[in-house]
C-alpha cells in the first residue's frame, strides 16, 4: 500500500463513522460500581472543606478507579492494580486513628477489596468481541501508553494489537474495525473525527455515566463540521449500587487522575520587580517546573521525521503531553542571551546600555501604575501583547516579539526610539542565530536516541558538545495547575525535583 | 484568467510512476480551493483572509491548494526572447526556455551576425528562434539546465498549458508553503493527473508548484521549515497565499501578513492547539466568511472549513 492509499482509506473511514456513528458498548461492572459509588459518596459526604488528611487516600483509590476503567486486563495480568488496592486499604487503616468516618472508609475498603477480587467483565467483554470479528480485522486502542503496556501484556497472546491514539497512523489495511477501552471522553477527538478504521467501538464500565462525544475544536464553528452520533448497547449487570449521593448533587469529582494542587498561597499581591506570576507543572521523572507567560519555550515532536522535531511552543500551547526540552541548572535563555552578546563583540556594552535603560523605565512605570492599568494602557495603545509586560521587565528577555508591539511600548514609556530599538533588534537576531545553531545540535542528538523511551519513561537526557549545554533534558508535562503563584526569575523555567505526580500515569 | 478546475473531472494521485492514480474527491476539491483564493484575492482590499482547513491527514492538502493557485495564476506578458537577449549584458542572469529545456544562468553573448542567429546563455549556445520565452532574473544564480517540465492533465484542463512556456520562464512568485519541510517535497513528488483514465499517467505536482530546489531551472515556491520562523525567518514579499501546514506553523499565524492564509489542521494528531488557536484568532477583531458562500467552495465530505478576515 502506497501513502495515497493509507490517505484516502482515512477519509473513507471518516465518510463511514460519520454516516454510520460510533458504538457505545457500556458493560456492566459491579465491583467497579461499588468503588466508584463509595469514592462519589465519600467525596459529596466529605464536602469541599474537608481535612487535607484525605487527600491521599482519595487520590490513590481515583487512581485505582482509573485503572479498573482504563485497564480491564485480568487482575492476574496487572500486579500493579492489587499493590494500588493495597495502597488504598493501607490508607483507610491509617485514616481510622484520625477520623471518625467509620463508614466512609469501610465502603471504600470492602469496594476495593471487591476490585481486587474479582477480574473487570469489561475484559472478558473485549476479549469476546475481539474473538466475534477476529483478531486481524480489529485493534485496540488504550487511552494512554501506561495502559496500552498493560493491555498489551495479556491481549499480546491473542495476536491483536493493542495502540495508544497516536499510533493509529500506522495500522494496517485490513483492520477495519477499533475497540476502545477508555469512554469517549478520556480519548483524543482524533479518535473519532479522524478514525483509522471504518469502526468505532468504545467498551467501558456501565458505572461511568458520561457517555458524551468529544467534538472537534474546530467543528462548532465550522462549514462541513463533523457531527457523529452513538449507540449505546447496555451489556451484563448495569444495576447501580444504592446510591447516598442525590442525582442533582454536585460532585467535585475528577476521574483522570490528578495531583493535589491545594490553593494558590501568593495571596492578591502584585509581583514585586524580580518576581514573576508562573504556573507550576509537573513534568516526567518526577521533576516540576515553573512557567511564566512569557517568552514561547523550546519543544521536542518525537513523532516529526529526524531534523524536524525540535522547535518552540508558545506558553499557551504547553499542555499535558507537550514534551518540553529544558536545560538543567539554568534556563536555555540565560544561556542563549550570553551567547548572542558575545558574538556582537565590541558591540554588545552599547546594546545592553539602552536594553538596561528601558527596561529600568518600564519597571518604574510599572511600580508606579501597576500592572493591570499598564496593560490596559498598552492594549488602548495597540500593543498587542500587552499582558506580557511583566515579562518585559526580565533582562534577558530581549523586547517584544511583534516589532510593532515593541514600538508601541517604548512610545507608551516615552523613550526615544532610537537606537534603544535597532539594538534590540540586532541583539535579537543575534539570539536567533544562536538559537538556531542549538536547534541544529540539539536535532542531532536528538536523532541518535531512543524517543520509543521517551514516550514510555516521559523524560530523556541528552548529551550536547557545545560547552555550558551538557545537560539538556527532554520532559513530557504530566499536569499544569490550574492557577499561577508569584515566584523569583531565577526560579522560573529550571526543572526541579518534585514528588507530586507519584499517582499519575 | 485559467478556468477553475471542474467538480465533475475526477482527479487521481499516485506516490510513483508505476502506480495506478488512485481517486477520491477531496483531491479535486483542494486544488479547486486554491483556484477560488486567487479569485478571491483581488477583493481583498487591506484585509486578510484566513482559512482553516481540518482534515483526516495532512498529507497532500497543502500541495494541491497551492497547485491550484499556481495554475490559475494569470500568465506572465513576457517581450519577445529577442528583445531581451539584445537589452543583456554580462551581469544579467536569464532563464531562458525552449520547447525542450529551461536553461537559466548568466547571459553570455548574442551573435546576430550569422543567418540563423546565436545566443550563449547559462553556458549554453543554441539558435535564437528555438527559445520561446526568455525573463531576466532579479538575482545572480549558478548556470543550470534541465528538460522542460511537463505540463501533464491540469495544465491542459485548466487552459494553462497554453501558456506554459512563459509559466516555466516566469512562474507566478506568490505561493509560500510552511511546515515540516520534508513531508512538504515529498508531497510535491505525488503524481497528478486524470483518475477516470486507467491508463492515465500522473504528472509530480511540483511541477506547478515549482518548489525551490537545489539544482532546479525553474522555481518559486520557498518550502519554509516551522522552526525557521521561529529565528526570525519570514515569507519573502510579495507573497499572496501562505499555507501553513499542522499547528508547528499555524503557531505563527499572528506574525503572517499575507493576503491570504490557509491554515491545514491535522485531525489525526492528537492534539487540538491548532483548532484552539484558530478558534481565538477568529473572536478577535474579524469579520466571518462563508466558505461555501463567499469562496463558492464546497469542503469535501470529512473536511472542516471556517473562514474569516481581520484587517492588515
Amino acid at each position: 500500500m502506497s501513502r495515497i492509499h493509507d490517505v484516502i482509506r482515512r477519509y473513507e473511514a471518516c465518510r463511514s463513522v460519520l454516516s454510520g456513528g460510533v458504538t457505545i458498548f457500556a458493560v456492566g461492572d459491579p465491583q467497579g460500581a461499588q468503588l466508584n459509588a463509595a469514592l462519589r459518596n465519600a467525596i459529596f459526604t466529605l464536602g469541599e472543606e474537608r481535612s487535607a488528611v484525605w487527600d491521599e487516600l482519595l487520590q490513590v483509590a481515583k487512581a485505582l478507579r482509573w485503572r479498573r476503567m482504563t485497564q480491564p486486563q485480568p487482575n492476574e495480568y496487572q500486579p500493579a492494580f492489587a499493590q494500588l488496592g493495597d495502597e488504598v486499604l493501607r490508607q483507610t487503616s491509617r485514616l481510622r486513628n484520625f477520623v471518625n468516618n467509620e463508614e466512609i472508609l469501610d465502603g471504600i475498603a470492602a469496594a476495593t477489596s471487591a476490585v481486587i477480587e474479582v477480574d473487570s467483565p469489561v475484559g472478558a467483554l473485549l476479549l469476546e468481541s475481539i474473538h466475534d470479528v477476529g483478531a486481524e480485522s480489529c485493534v485496540v486502542v488504550a487511552s494512554r501508553n501506561a495502559a496500552r503496556a498493560g493491555i498489551a501484556s495479556w491481549l499480546d497472546d491473542f495476536g491483536v494489537q493493542t495502540v495508544v491514539p497516536a499510533d493509529l497512523a500506522a495500522i494496517s489495511a485490513g483492520v477495519e474495525l477499533a475497540y476502545v477501552v477508555a469512554p469517549p471522553t478520556f480519548v483524543p477527538a482524533s479518535v473519532i473525527t479522524a478514525p483509522a478504521t471504518r469502526e468505532v467501538t468504545f467498551i467501558v464500565p456501565a458505572w461511568f455515566g458520561n457517555r458524551a462525544l468529544p467534538a472537534s475544536s474546530l467543528g462548532p464553528h465550522a462549514e462541513g463540521a463533523i457531527a457523529l452520533s452513538s449507540k449505546v448497547h447496555e451489556i451484563g449487570d448495569v444495576e447501580e449500587p444504592t446510591n447516598y449521593v442525590p442525582d442533582d448533587a454536585r460532585v467535585e469529582d475528577t476521574y483522570f487522575p490528578q495531583p493535589v494542587w491545594g490553593n494558590r498561597t501568593s495571596g492578591e499581591r502584585e509581583p514585586g520587580s524580580d518576581e514573576i506570576e508562573a504556573r507550576k507543572l509537573l513534568l516526567g521523572g518526577g521533576l516540576a517546573l515553573w512557567l511564566d507567560d512569557g517568552e514561547r519555550i523550546r519543544s521536542l515532536h518525537p513523532r516529526q521525521p529526524a531534523g524536524d522535531r525540535v522547535g518552540y511552543d508558545p506558553v499557551t500551547s504547553v499542555v499535558p503531553g507537550t514534551y518540553l526540552v529544558l536545560r538543567e541548572g539554568e534556563t536555555e535563555r540565560g544561556a542563549m542571551y550570553d551567547e548572542a552578546l558575545r558574538t556582537l563583540g565590541a558591540h554588545a556594552s552599547s546594546i545592553e546600555v539602552t536594553q538596561r535603560r528601558w527596561k529600568t523605565a518600564l519597571i518604574h512605570r510599572l511600580d508606579a501604575v501597576g500592572t493591570s492599568r499598564a496593560v490596559k494602557e498598552l492594549s488602548e495603545g495597540g500593543v498587542r501583547s500587552a499582558g506580557q509586560v511583566r515579562a518585559w521587565t526580565d533582562s534577558r528577555l530581549i523586547c517584544p516579539q511583534r516589532d510593532a508591539d515593541f514600538a508601541g511600548l517604548l512610545e507608551w514609556l516615552q523613550e526615544p526610539v532610537e537606537p534603544t530599538y535597532r539594538n534590540a533588534i540586532t541583539l535579537r537576531r543575534a539570539l536567533y542565530k544562536a538559537s538556531a545553531e542549538l536547534r541544529k545540535e540539539l536535532e542531532d542528538a536528538v536523532g541518535t536516541v531512543d524517543l520509543g523511551a521517551l514516550e514510555r519513561d516521559g523524560v530523556l537526557h541528552l548529551d550536547l558538545r557545545r560547552a555550558g549545554f551538557r545537560g539538556m533534558i527532554v520532559a513530557r508535562v504530566l499536569a499544569c495547575a490550574p492557577f499561577t503563584e508569584i515566584v523569583s526569575h531565577q526560579q522560573v523555567r529550571v526543572p526541579f525535583a518534585d514528588g507530586s505526580s507519584q499517582w499519575l500515569e | 484568467m485559467a478556468q477553475v478546475v471542474a467538480p465533475r473531472v475526477l482527479i487521481g494521485l499516485a506516490d510513483a510512476a508505476d502506480q495506478p492514480l488512485a481517486t477520491d474527491s477531496w483531491i479535486g476539491a483542494f486544488i479547486s480551493l486554491g483556484a477560488r483564493l486567487r479569485r478571491y484575492r483581488a477583493g481583498l482590499n487591506s484585509r486578510q483572509l484566513i482559512v482553516a482547513v481540518s482534515v483526516p491527514r495532512r498529507d497532500y492538502v497543502a500541495a494541491l491548494i497551492g497547485t491550484g493557485w499556481m495554475l490559475s495564476a494569470p500568465p506572465p506578458r513576457l517581450e519577445a526572447p529577442l528583445e531581451v537577449f539584445r537589452r543583456a549584458n554580462r551581469d544579467t542572469y536569464l532563464r531562458a526556455v525552449t520547447d525542450r529545456m529551461i536553461i537559466t544562468g548568466a547571459f553570455g553573448e548574442l551573435d546576430e551576425k550569422r543567418a540563423d542567429a546565436r545566443v550563449r546563455t547559462g553556458g549554453k549556445t543554441l539558435p535564437v528562434d528555438r527559445f520561446k520565452a526568455v525573463v531576466e532574473l532579479k538575482d545572480e544564480c549558478e548556470n543550470v539546465s534541465g528538460d522542460l517540465l511537463a505540463p501533464g492533465f491540469l495544465a491542459a484542463l485548466t487552459g494553462a498549458e497554453s501558456t506554459w512556456l512563459e509559466r516555466m520562464a516566469a512562474p507566478s512568485t506568490d505561493l509560500a508553503l510552511v511546515g515540516t519541510a520534508k513531508w512538504l517535497y515529498e508531497d510535491l513528488q505525488a503524481l497528478v493527473g486524470n483518475g477516470a483514465d486507467e491508463n492515465g499517467v500522473g504528472t509530480p505536482l511540483g511541477n506547478y508548484v515549482l518548489p525551490y530546489a537545489a539544482r532546479a531551472a525553474t522555481w518559486s515556491t520557498p518550502v519554509i521549515p516551522s522552526a525557521r520562523l521561529g529565528e526570525g525567518q519570514s515569507v519573502p514579499e510579495p507573497c499572496g497565499l501562505a499555507v501553513l501546514d499542522r499547528f508547528g506553523a499555524i503557531k505563527y499565524l499572528n506574525d503572517f501578513r499575507t493576503p491570504i492564509v490557509v491554515c491545514v489542521i491535522d485531525r489525526s494528531i492528537a492534539d487540538e492547539s491548532a483548532a484552539e488557536l484558530l478558534i481565538e484568532a477568529r473572536l478577535s477583531n474579524t469579520r466571518p466568511m462563508s466558505v461555501a458562500d463567499d469562496l463558492h467552495w464546497k469542503p469535501a465530505r470529512g473536511v472542516e472549513a471556517l473562514a474569516f478576515t481581520v484587517a492588515l
